[in-house]
């Protein structure tokens, strides 16, 4: 039998990488849901800077604090996207400019190279679900904090045609990180872009 | 006419025969010399020839004057005389010797009967005739040599010329040309020379100078913008600067072609790295000293660097930051050296929950495309706040100046080595005070390691986190290494078994016995931290997702999408692979077509294969060269194409 | 005691004149041997045969190397005029063929023969590829892009191939429920430069497509990946895709999946390609006019994920290498290339069974009595011997003073 997907969080040294700890059950609940992807049950916190990493091409990480790779993180992360897997990386903060961003931004163009704004007519807002105006708004963007700051588009390292590093200022980590049983208090479901994501992942 | 004045005249028509023939033979040969040089060296007469040849037509001159220095005295001419007029029979010298004898008049008359200038024509013709014809060809050498001195560009222009155009020579002009590579100034200047390269290699940003020899009327050079040729002296110049990605001039002579590949070298950012503080920290107060430091290195040279704190403040979802930077240090070009600072965490004026940042930062002299900027790992000290105190992170400390709020194994293991030194003075209270002290702190790491072992097994509401009132377990309470599995974590359970015995150890008042099984502690702790990095401070939540309860029960609905195909990773290398192979066919049929095709070949294969790069160079040179150039082939084609793949022979003949 | 001596060479110069005289008439004669050195044959032997004025009856030949092309031909006409031409020598046989792989990078397979335990060296061109050592008769070489011909040599014979043919490709078809083997193993196949369309399964109805997956019949795909269940439903369509030409590679969920049972490659017509222990990991079989390789390897992308610096090229090769087994990919014949100038032509596949073919296997027949010498050398050493003692005999008389 195939192998099934496994969500995988990464570990890193410079900060608080399980800020969002609840968020991969969430979006696993979601695949199961809408897909018929073979999915495992729970995801796993896999540190960047070991080879165990490979065992898992997508990767998701996030945090509020400082955002910087070790030697062996970098080596790994780089390895990972050349080899055709994705970074997912999501600042939790709710802020423009902040210590996570700023520090992340300089991370991944010394990492890689400068990510670009990518435009919101992508594939990746219509490889399963429809988002016709780009990355949906999270909640904390709209009343968080009273500040209305909206994030118009999500960033990324390209690898050729695919997206290998996906960047996001739109704290999806608060947005998501939630128990998937309380779903059925929503009537939208607003973690259908996480599925998005991961079918992207997995077919581009 | 005396005998006398007949022998003075013949002396005066000898004497400038001599020294016209003495003329004619030096710049014969002063002229054949300039003449052969400009054959042999095209590039035209450096002034050690011209001084040269001049040299050696004066010797000549003088040697051939010095030769016929008899002519100076009469009674020697007289004698030439009689030796070329037999029938004077000695009357001529003896009419010289005897000038005041009665019988000269008689002497006088017999002479005038003979014809001595006659005698005297036959000889300046003997001389000069093949003197004259000499220093004709000689001339005529060195008028039709490419020197320039006579009839082309030289001196006396109108006097002819022997077919073609003014200044052009009939061969390429693309032969022989000479290239000189500056540095940029901010990598020193250094100028070298290259002779007829191929290729021409240096740092992106070097002024290049390529010269040639003739005039620069009809060249076009192209990169593939035409670029400026301008006229050197006698020659022709191109001047431009190394481009930062490979690329090829195309210098054009009427029919003829010549590539030259120019081959950047990129500047290197520099390399920079932390060796102080070596790992990350968790201190309880925000008070210690930090050395740092770090190694710095460049391929070109260094001009500053310093050390960056930033610090995070905050919790939940709202942080501050701010960043510290300490003075720069100047490098001044230095290719290597180091950066030192000290910090006082104190000065930061760091509180609980604070992350301090730290990293080292360098830069280059690159002025080209500008400073090339490194940085190092980052180093990160967190300040763990009050309700963190009981969650012990187990990581080995950095080797600092002790601090007693940071508590770790290794931190236990230089009390307890301390311990035992002092012992011997120690009273038998304090010997013991002392151990249970230590002892207590182990514990507690036990307790912490046996609390994670025991959640890994899904016991874990069975073992109480630590906290620090609990009161320390007696050794009787402590759950034997036997009863605890780590089947999921072999190495905490080696480090808990060794725990286990230090603690019993130092309960006992024995702190030397409780070496031993710390220090396997520590190292069994350090290979579960690497394995599996451990976050103790509160183990995340784990939900299990009940797949089939929730499979396809979502409302709504995707869509299918098209997803775009990857493109041919290796498209370039087999285009490179096809025109190699279409280059060798052309090495017979068409050799100079193949050399442009080389240099074409190695513009791309620099940045993609530079291996196969430079063994094109090599092919290059050698059929430049006129040698066999078979070996450097098999080189790039090695350097191009994995060898064949050898399996036996199948059943199966697919594909 | 000088005449007497001036006597014997007298008489040595008459009876070598005697026997220059003797030779001349036996080269007119019928029979004739001859002894061919290490060399070959040779132009010179072959010219001074064919211009005789009568043929000879009877060439013997001894070879220690396989003449060339046109030598061979030349003794086969030589043969058809009359004369008997028999050979012996310990000759090395050898064969090469080479056809062109297919896929999108070009290359060629070469296939060589010769002896158990014979050294051969493979070499193009440009110079000698690579080496091997034989085992069971033969070897395969996988060549690079771009090899028009290849030769082999082995204890001095050489044989030789030119590719004649390139293939004409269609399109892979991957087949698979959304998941990193199928995004690996399309992205593996594109990387190589092939054309692939994906159908990949996301939901019931939902599917991810790249390309656009048509009808699977030869005439738009070369070869099909079914990688799971996903491809139990195209069952059918694939055993007639298979029994028209076209190539099917089957992973194991595919396997196991009861529609696919008539694609397996089990049972005795089933060829093992591969072992692992005592598991057979690769197997094929021909069904129809196509072929199907049934793979035991799963997930193959974690090797790619996971392995070493050229993991990624590994993985591409292990795909491409596995389509190129089976894909459908008619010939097309390309520009020949010329012979050689030195006379041998490219195409010298068998040589040795060319020799056989033109002048009839190795004979035991012996050469000439002048074993070990050619008549041209017996020739030189006769008037040597001729000149010595006419030398001989006047310097005698000259020391003697008679004139």
């Amino acid at each position: 039998m195939m192998s099934e997907f496994v969500f995988c969080t990464g570990q890193y040294d410079s900060g608080d990488w399980d800020s969002a700890p609840v968020l991969p059950a969430n979006i696993i609940d979601s695949i199961a849901r809408y897909t018929s992807i073979a999915v495992a049950p729970s995801g796993v916190n896999i540190p960047l800077g070991s080879d165990a990493i490979f065992e898992y091409p997508f990767v998701y990480l996030t945090g509020h604090l400082p955002f910087r790779f070790s030697e062996a993180e970098r080596r790994n992360a780089r390895k990972l996207v050349d080899r055709g897997g994705m970074l997912f990386i999501d600042d939790h903060n709710h802020d423009v400019g902040g210590v996570f961003h700023n520090t992340a931004m300089e991370e991944l163009t010394r990492s890689f190279s400068k990510p670009v704004d990518l435009p919101n007519d992508h594939d990746i807002y219509r490889c399963f679900f429809k988002f016709d105006d780009g990355p949906p708004t999270t909640s904390h963007e709209l009343n968080g904090w009273g500040d209305n700051l909206v994030h118009k588009n999500l960033q990324a390292v390209m690898q050729g045609e695919r997206i290998g590093v996906l960047y996001s200022s739109k704290d999806y980590s608060s947005e998501w990180n939630y128990d998937p049983d309380a779903k059925r208090f929503s009537t939208v479901d607003n973690t259908r872009f996480g599925v998005n994501i991961i079918v992207y992942a997995l077919t581009r | 006419m005396t005998a006398l004045d007949r022998v003075r005249r013949t002396q005066r028509v000898l004497g400038a025969t001599v020294i016209a023939r003495s003329l004619m033979w030096g710049i014969a040969i002063t002229s054949a010399m300039l003449g052969l040089s400009s054959f042999v060296d095209a590039r035209g007469l450096s002034a050690t020839i011209v001084v040269v040849s001049v040299l050696a037509g004066v010797v000549v001159a003088a040697a051939m004057l010095w030769q016929s220095r008899r002519f100076a005295s009469v009674s020697r001419v007289a004698l030439w005389i009689e030796e070329h007029v037999p029938t004077l029979h000695y009357s001529l010298v003896t009419a010289l010797e005897q000038g005041q004898s009665p019988f000269t008049a008689g002497m006088d008359a017999t002479i005038a009967r003979h014809d001595i200038s006659a005698t005297t024509t036959r000889a300046v013709r003997r001389h000069l005739l093949p003197a004259t014809a000499v220093l004709v060809i000689a001339v005529l050498l060195l008028y039709v040599s490419p020197s320039g001195v006579l009839g082309r560009s030289g001196a006396i222009a109108g006097m002819g010329r022997l077919g073609g155009a003014a200044g052009i020579p009939a061969g390429s002009r693309l032969d022989d040309i000479g290239v000189r590579i500056t540095a940029p100034a901010y990598a020193g200047g250094r100028t070298t020379n290259l002779d007829d390269p191929s290729t021409v290699a240096g740092l992106t940003g070097s002024t290049i100078a390529i010269r040639g020899n003739g005039s620069a009327d009809g060249l076009t050079a192209t990169q593939p913008a035409p670029l400026r040729i301008s006229p050197a002296g006698r020659g022709w110049s191109i001047s431009l600067t190394m481009p930062a990605k490979p690329t090829a001039i195309t210098l054009r002579d009427r029919s003829y072609e010549r590539i030259i590949v120019l081959a950047p070298v990129a500047d290197e950012p520099p390399k920079i790295a932390l060796t102080s503080p070596r790992r990350d920290t968790t201190l309880r107060t925000p008070r210690l000293v930090v050395p740092l430091n770090a190694n710095v290195s460049d391929d070109i040279g260094l001009t500053s660097g310093y050390f960056e704190y930033l610090i995070t403040t905050g919790s939940g979802e709202i942080f501050k930051a701010r960043t510290v930077n300490t003075p720069v240090v100047h490098f001044d070009g230095a290719r290597s050296s180091t950066l030192s600072a000290t910090l006082d965490l104190g000065s930061l004026k760091l509180g609980e929950g604070d992350v301090l940042s730290m990293r080292a930062i360098a830069q280059d002299g690159n002025t080209v495309s500008g400073p090339g900027i490194a940085t190092s790992d980052t180093r990160t000290i967190r300040i763990a706040r009050a309700g963190e105190y009981d969650s012990l992170a187990i990581e080995a400390a950095a080797p600092l100046p002790l601090d007693t709020s940071a508590v770790s194994q290794r931190m236990l293991i230089a009390m307890t080595e301390k311990l035992v030194a002092e012992q011997p003075k120690l009273s038998r209270e304090e010997l013991v005070k002392r151990a249970t002290d230590i002892g207590n702190q182990e514990d507690g790491i036990r307790r912490r390691v046996q609390q994670i072992l025991t959640e890994a097994e899904g016991a874990g509401e069975d073992v109480a986190e630590p906290k620090p009132g609990d009161q320390p377990a007696t050794v009787e309470e402590m759950e034997s290494p036997d009863v605890i599995s780590g089947a999921k974590n072999p190495d905490l359970k080696a480090a808990y078994t060794a725990l286990w015995q230090a603690v019993r150890s130092l309960k006992i008042a024995e702190p030397s016995p409780a070496l031993p099984p710390m220090r396997v502690a520590l190292a069994a702790l350090d290979r579960a931290r690497l394995a599996n990095r451990l976050y103790l401070r509160g183990a995340p939540p784990k939900i299990v997702v009940n797949i089939e309860r929730v499979r396809m029960t979502g409302k709504d609905k995707g869509s299918s999408s098209v997803r775009t195909p990857r493109s041919f990773a290796d498209s370039a290398r087999v285009d490179l692979s096809r025109r190699f192979y279409a280059m060798v066919d052309l090495l017979e049929k068409d050799p100079a077509r193949a050399l442009t095709e080389l240099a074409l070949m190695r513009v791309q294969a620099l940045q993609m294969i530079p291996g196969f790069a430079a063994a094109l160079g090599e092919v290059s040179d050698a059929i430049r060269a006129g040698r066999d150039a078979t070996p450097a082939l098999l080189r790039a084609r090695r350097a191009l194409e994995a060898p064949p793949e050898v399996r036996p022979l199948s059943q199966w003949s697919g594909g | 005691m000088r005449r007497r001596l001036e006597y014997v060479l007298r008489g040595a110069v008459l009876a070598t004149l005697a026997l220059m005289l003797w030779f001349a008439s036996q080269s007119s004669r019928d029979a004739q041997s001859a002894m061919v050195d290490s060399h070959g044959v040779g132009a010179s032997a072959l010219n001074q045969w064919s211009r005789a004025p009568v043929a000879p009856q009877r060439i013997n030949l001894q070879l220690t190397s396989i003449p060339s092309r046109i030598e061979r031909a030349w003794l086969s006409a030589l043969a058809a005029a009359g004369s008997v031409v028999t050979w012996r020598g310990g000759l090395t046989p050898v064969m090469v063929a080479i056809e062109p792989v297919a896929a999108p990078h070009g290359g060629a397979t070469a296939r060589a023969a010769a002896p158990d335990a014979s050294a051969i060296v493979i070499g193009d061109e440009i110079g000698a590829l690579d080496s091997a050592r034989i085992r069971q008769s033969g070897a395969t070489f996988v060549l690079g892009a771009a090899s028009d011909s290849v030769t082999v040599r082995a204890n001095g014979s050489v044989a030789s191939a030119a590719l004649r043919d390139s293939v004409s490709l269609r399109k892979v078809l991957v087949i698979g429920a959304a998941g990193w083997e199928p995004k690996f193993t399309a992205a593996a196949l594109e990387e190589e430069g092939w054309k692939v369309d994906l159908l990949a399964r996301v939901a019931p109805g939902v599917e991810v497509t790249s390309g656009a997956p048509a009808t699977i019949d030869t005439s738009r795909y070369s070869a099909v990946i079914a990688l799971d269940a996903s491809a139990a439903p195209y069952a059918s369509r694939l055993t007639e895709f298979v029994r028209a030409g076209g190539g099917l590679i089957i992973a194991p969920p595919a396997a196991a999946a009861a529609a696919m049972v008539t694609l397996r490659a089990a049972g005795p017509d089933a060829i093992v390609l591969e072992k692992r222990g005592a598991a057979t990991s690769v197997a094929a079989k021909r069904l129809g006019a196509g072929r199907v390789i049934q793979i035991a390897y799963e997930d193959t992308w974690r090797s790619r994920m996971n392995g070493g610096d050229s993991a990624v090229a590994n993985h591409r090769r292990l795909w491409t290498n596995l389509v190129s087994n089976v894909a459908y990919a008619p010939r097309v014949a390309r520009a020949t290339a010329n012979p050689a100038d030195d006379g041998t032509s490219v195409d010298d596949a068998a040589p040795l069974a060319d020799l056989t073919a033109s002048i009839g296997s190795p004979t035991s027949a012996k050469v000439s009595a002048l074993t070990g010498r050619s008549r041209s050398s017996w020739t030189v050493l006769l008037f040597l011997v001729l000149t010595l003692a006419l030398l001989g005999e006047v310097a005698s008389r000259r020391f003697r003073g008679v004139s």
